[in-house]
């Protein structure tokens, strides 16, 4: 399988609902190779309701996410559904 | 039941505050957060929750209020409606979105190390010093722009606590069950020790109701700013802190049975020193000792500068309209909703309406 580049935003620190349009911004400007399998991306973020919106949009738009807390922050990891997993 | 030893009623409102503020981080009970999610992306998952904590905070305060416990039926926070309630309630819209955050949460994210919410927060105090140096003018509009003498549905209907009980409890059970039923009552998220936002709404209801009995009047916080803006103010400039009316007169004046309790922003020991800066106090530690149970309390460095601008500007708006209004959103949509008080229902109508303008300034100005 091909290597998976992960693209991070770091928006440790940001203010309310900048962090979610920010975020929504990133996820569509690399759509294509988010749809591809091509990359993955990682919100680092310290905001904890951003660790219920930005999923929640983000599986609206088609998208699998994870959601992973990493020392004092959390990782939102976009990605796109693998076809070999029907997960639900 | 009014606690009127001073080091109880201290201790109480810091006990409510430490509560809240653990609370209210837990849950993301943010009400900035609410319309944001309705306005922005037509979620309301933290709608629902408010709307149980109104209706809860309803039935307790009329039960509260018929079986007696309730010493201040009329409380002094609340006054007639005004153009100043419009103004001050849109201008505190627009702020809540730009500040990423109501008066509450501004404070209990920034005890977890967030320092654009600081900014926020020093914004807040910063709108309260401009709103003493133009004081006049908005007392002038107040009083010119009144829209009744009257200032809540009580005083012109003798049965609407029982009239409240009735309709609140049968809605809120309604409601409840409708959304439990619909799977919409819990919200999905992942963030570590997550309280469910419905359950925070019942905690909510009842430590308002808690305070209104034994602390006077329901929460209220933004006096409390202002006179913490008086009192860093007058470190520096006595005289003229002194001379500024607003910082001399009573926003409180009651007369209980045996004592007179009065209290305003102004740099001095009263009531408003004893009840609302000690939870203020309360928020920021609770706030501060959970995200440091949770590990999650650090001080990530400033955003971008757009964002330290929008802010500072809410925080300014923020600060500014509370005290042109008389209030914020937890005094009325948490205190004066439940009341039925002329003014909440107001002040909250012109808070949508700037805070749907705060986010579409946000949109334009601050997201490049």
């Amino acid at each position: 399988m091909a290597e998976k580049e992960i693209i991070e935003l770091n928006i440790l620190g940001q203010v309310c609902p900048a962090c979610l349009l920010v975020a929504l911004k990133e996820i569509n400007t690399h759509a294509g190779r988010l749809k591809r399998g091509e990359a993955e991306l990682t919100v680092k973020t310290d905001h904890r309701d951003a660790t219920r919106t930005i999923p929640h949009s983000a599986r609206a738009m088609g998208y699998d996410v994870e959601v992973v807390k990493v020392s004092s922050y959390y990782e939102i990891r976009v990605k796109h559904p693998s076809r070999h997993e029907k997960n639900r | 039941m009014l606690l009127t030893e001073l080091p109880l009623l201290v201790l109480f409102n810091l006990a409510v505050g430490v509560l809240l503020g653990s609370i209210l981080y837990r849950s993301d009970f943010c009400m900035a957060g609410v319309f944001r999610d309705i306005f922005l992306l037509r979620d309301y998952s933290l709608f629902r929750p408010l709307v149980l904590l109104v209706l809860l905070t309803a039935v307790l305060f009329s039960v509260a209020r018929l079986s007696g416990l309730i010493l201040l039926k009329s409380p002094p926070v609340f006054s007639y409606p005004s153009l100043a309630t419009v103004i001050g309630g849109f201008a505190f819209g627009i702020g809540m979105v730009l500040a990423g955050g109501c008066v509450v949460s501004t404070v209990y994210k920034m005890a977890a190390g967030n320092l654009a919410s600081l900014i926020a927060f020093l914004g807040m105090i910063a709108g309260s010093m401009l709103y003493a140096e133009s004081h006049p003018w908005w007392d002038l509009l107040r009083t010119r722009t009144a829209l009744t003498k009257n200032k809540m549905f009580a005083e012109i209907m003798p049965e609407a606590d029982l009239a409240v009980l009735v309709a609140a409890s049968v809605l809120s059970l309604a409601l409840f069950l409708h959304w439990k039923r619909r799977g919409i009552l819990q919200v999905e998220a992942y963030a570590e020790g997550y309280l469910q936002p419905w359950k925070a709404a019942v905690m909510i209801a009842v430590l308002n109701a808690a305070v209104y009995v034994l602390s006077g009047w329901p929460l209220g916080i933004t006096t409390g700013y202002a006179k913490i803006a008086a009192m860093l103010e007058n470190l520096v400039a006595p005289a003229h802190v002194a001379g500024l009316r607003y910082f001399n007169l009573d926003s409180i004046s009651v007369v209980l049975p045996d004592v007179r309790v009065s209290g305003g922003a102004g740099p001095r020991a009263d009531i408003i020193l004893f009840t609302q800066i000690p939870l203020l106090i309360g928020i920021a530690l609770g706030a501060f000792f959970t995200a440091l149970a949770l590990k999650e309390f650090k001080i990530y460095g400033l955003p971008p500068k757009r964002q330290i601008a929008s802010a500072l500007m809410g925080g300014i708006l923020l600060g500014l309209g509370a005290r042109i209004a008389s209030g914020c959103n937890v005094t009325f949509v948490l205190g004066g909703v439940p009341l039925f008080v002329y003014q909440a229902f107001l002040f909250t109508a012109a808070m949508l309406l700037g805070a749907y303008a705060g986010v579409r300034m946000l949109r334009r100005l601050v997201i490049p």
